[in-house]
């Protein structure tokens, strides 16, 4: 199973980055008649403005694997940071993050983006940095908690009765011992971060000029009368399904993987 | 009575004896001890003037130099006023002739009597010694051993000395015959001063009232012998005492240290290269034997005497629990006052839940106490705070599993490299030697292939032998080990417990042996802790502690160890 979602991921990364190479046309480019069919040229035909849909569907993929891949390393690291240190360091500065992560999750955190979003009309990177700094929580309270039971571990106590710091003992331990978890964060907010982007393209909030799926959707629903759905909103909801789905696969892949 | 000042004797371009000083009062009983080669023998011979070598200094016997003397002066005093019961017994005694006559024969010639008197009072001595009339009759050739010894001593009582000394007079003798001889000699020693030469502790705290340490000719200590027996001053005294077997001791047998094998210069102390507290100046300048401060001891050593390592005072944990509005505790540890000194293994004993293992921690430096303070080296844990580093170099604690003590994702190499590279150790050949010398030292492989290998592999034995191997890579001063066997099978837990006492011994660490088992505390221990509660109820040296337990729960534990 998790080969297969290895494979679904691969698939739509390999197309995001050589979608330059692989794309007949630019994706903002006028490359014939409005609403044309699919046909020898245009694969998956033309849109309303006689842009390539088979184009701008590849240039979405970089779109939504960008964002993931970016909010789950940004947000994952920041759950790392602030869980580790706060079990580390204990104290007032662990209750200050604690609270403040209460307060976070008690946030209608979709809501908050699509107010952001929309207001703001951020880019691309924007919306990077909107959605890490909504996901980190959840997993800074697992990775502390996680942290503090294997600060209580021997082989962790044993190692500062050598005298090591809390820089060695993360990097050397912890790092390896919290990697199963962090990797499970990375491919949920990968997972949520891909599905929200789309959403929110979807709304038609964020950043007119993105190419996106989501925004696809939104623009062939416009048109939905005119039959040409098969083209133009299948091909994006297809690939968003498979992405989601292969992360999925991963993620249930690599649980199981453990359970053995 | 006698004198010695700054006697010193010289063989060649050794030095046998190193400016002693030495007072014996009249009646006064002095017992010489020290290992053989030390000179003991020699510090006989110099006061009866029978030594060859070049002989220095001053031994002043009621109030005239000997040394001074010429031959015939010497005669007046040998025998006459000091007498010397040698040691080797057969060397002595002339074959050819008979006890009685030998024993007469000194007469005759010393005081000019008459050949029959002579006999007459020979036989007096003979039979106060305890050998019968027939065997005052016999040759050397048919006596016992103990039956020479008693000739001897009559020999040197025959002139009415004022002075004896004995040279080792239990040497090779059984038990019994050595304690009818060493009540002869406390018969004797009633009313003459008495020098004994022995290596044997419990031979002298039965004779003398003052024991000398002797060291490579070198006073190192004086005390009463009662004295020297509970609190040994010298480390040296102290491994001394620690290689003698007798019935009541319960811990293995420990060989004194070797040193380097070098000889050591006659700048420095004596004792510099198989000491383990040595400092730098112990090299450079031999210490002045100097009496302890409100005390009837006399020592020698630059750091007066072994060093007080760890010292807890009132030392209590407490564990919090509940909210914070709320708080509840429960006391882990209560009220601790214990001290490790150099060299020496404490046992804490308990049950499970007694603290023991909150206590190792807490000296460990990993969990902070919560009130009293714990003294390492004369800093306490607060100050070393700041020497983070330092302090885990020299405190060192081993795990009740190894395994859970070990990240099971490393190899043998990482593992053991890991203290290193903490230290700064950056040098990765370095990392390598040290790493191969310490799984050596605990016999285990040390090729690469073992190097490289996971731990996961490793049977428990190998394990804890590694976990052994850790701590000590860092030479630490101070080990401890938190039921370091109890997770191995007996005849594992005796391989790891016997390599722990040699490096031990070998490196003169002070170890804590923190342990629910009394039989094992018995066989390791200078001194046992009996733990119970979170409270110290019992401490004191293991002989006392096995032998005459005083509290509950210390006699509770041993009859609980004595059913199984």
């Amino acid at each position: 199973m998790r080969k297969v979602g290895l494979i679904l991921v691969g698939m739509i990364v390999v197309l995001a980055i050589f979608a330059p190479l692989i794309a007949p046309y630019q994706p903002s480019e006028y490359v014939g008649q409005s609403f044309l069919a699919p046909n020898s040229s245009q694969l998956l035909g033309t849109n309303d403005l006689g842009e390539d849909i088979f184009s701008r569907l590849l240039y979405g993929a970089r779109t939504s694997v960008v964002i993931g891949f970016s909010t789950a390393l940004l947000s994952t690291f920041l759950s790392f940071l602030i869980g580790v240190t706060s079990a580390l360091f204990k104290g007032i500065y662990d209750t200050f993050w604690m609270r403040l992560i209460d307060g976070f999750i008690a946030l209608p955190t979709v809501l908050i983006i699509i107010l952001i979003a929309a207001y703001f009309r951020v880019s691309l990177w924007g919306m990077v940095m909107v959605l890490s700094l909504l996901f980190w929580q959840y997993g800074a309270r697992i990775i502390r908690n996680q942290t503090n039971s294997l600060l209580k571990s021997n082989f962790i106590v044993a190692v500062q009765g050598f005298g090591a710091g809390k820089l060695h003992i993360t990097l050397k331990h912890l790092l390896s011992q919290l990697l199963p978890l962090l990797s499970v964060q990375f491919l949920l907010i990968f997972r949520r971060a891909v599905f929200l982007e789309a959403g929110l393209s979807f709304l038609g909030v964020g950043d007119p000029s993105l190419i996106s799926w989501g925004k696809m959707i939104r623009h062939g629903l416009d048109y939905i009368y005119l039959g040409g759905w098969s083209w133009w909103i299948l091909p994006p909801a297809i690939l968003l399904t498979l992405t989601i789905l292969g992360i999925v696969l991963v993620e249930y892949g690599k649980d199981s993987q453990e359970l053995v | 009575m006698l004198e010695l000042k700054n006697l010193q004797v010289e063989c060649g371009n050794t030095r046998i004896l190193k400016k002693m000083n030495l007072k014996i009062e009249e009646g006064e009983k002095v017992g010489i001890i020290g290992e053989s080669g030390t000179g003991k023998t020699t510090l006989g011979l110099s006061i009866m003037g029978l030594l060859e070598g070049e002989v220095s200094g001053e031994v002043i016997f009621k109030g005239q130099n000997l040394l001074e003397n010429e031959q015939q002066d010497w005669e007046e005093i040998r025998w006459n006023e000091i007498a010397m019961v040698m040691q080797n017994l057969d060397n002595l005694l002339n074959p050819g002739y008979t006890i009685l006559s030998q024993v007469a024969e000194p007469m005759i010639q010393h005081e000019r009597i008459k050949k029959n008197k002579a006999f007459l009072r020979a036989e007096k001595l003979l039979k106060r010694t305890g050998l019968s009339v027939e065997k005052m009759n016999l040759y050397p050739n048919n006596l016992s051993g103990g039956e020479k010894a008693r000739a001897l001593i009559a020999m040197a009582l025959v002139n009415d000395p004022e002075l004896i000394i004995f040279d080792e007079p239990t040497a090779s003798l059984d038990f019994l015959t050595k304690e009818k001889i060493a009540s002869l000699i406390k018969e004797i020693s009633t009313e003459k001063s008495i020098m004994v030469i022995s290596h044997d502790f419990f031979l002298l705290k039965e004779l003398v009232d003052k024991i000398v340490v002797l060291y490579q000719g070198k006073i190192v200590e004086i005390a009463e012998p009662s004295q020297i027996l509970k609190s040994p001053a010298h480390p040296y005294t102290r491994a001394l005492i620690r290689s003698y077997p007798t019935m009541q001791r319960t811990q293995e047998l420990q060989g004194l240290r070797r040193g380097s094998g070098k000889r050591y210069s006659d700048k420095g102390c004596p004792f510099y290269d198989r000491c383990t507290q040595s400092v730098d100046l112990c090299a450079l300048r031999s210490p002045e034997l100097e009496r302890v401060e409100s005390s009837q001891r006399f020592l020698a050593c630059h750091r007066e005497g072994i060093v007080e390592l760890v010292t807890l005072q009132d030392v209590t944990k407490k564990y919090y629990q509940g909210s914070l509005f709320n708080k509840e505790y429960f006391t882990a540890v209560n009220d601790v006052n214990l001290s490790i000194k150099e060299g020496e293994i404490v046992s804490v004993v308990g049950e499970s839940g007694s603290g023991k293992s909150t206590l190792a921690k807490m000296i460990a430096g990993l969990i902070p106490k919560s009130s009293g303070e714990i003294i390492f080296k004369e800093s306490n844990l607060a100050e070393w705070k700041k020497k983070r580093l330092e302090f885990h170099s020299q405190v060192q604690m081993i795990w009740q599993d190894p395994a859970s003590s070990f990240n099971k994702k490393f190899t043998v190499f990482e593992i053991l490299a890991e203290p290193l590279q903490i230290q700064g150790f950056k040098d990765k050949d370095l990392q390598l030697k040290k790493t191969k010398q310490a799984l050596k030292q605990v016999y285990l492989p040390s090729d690469q292939e073992f190097l490289a290998s996971q731990i996961t592999g490793l049977s428990g034995g190998e394990l804890q032998r590694l976990a052994i191997a850790r701590a000590l890579i860092l030479e630490p001063k101070v080990l401890i080990a938190d039921e370091p066997t109890s997770a191995l099978d007996p005849g594992v837990q005796a391989q790891v417990l016997k390599l722990l006492l040699d490096l031990q011994n070998e490196r003169g660490m002070a170890m804590l042996f923190v342990t629910h088992d009394l039989a094992l505390a018995r066989k390791v221990s200078d001194r046992i802790v009996v733990l119970y509660q979170g409270e110290i109820v019992e401490q004191g040296p293991a002989v006392r502690v096995i032998n005459y337990p005083q509290h509950y729960y210390t006699k509770r534990l041993l009859s609980v160890a004595n059913s199984f």
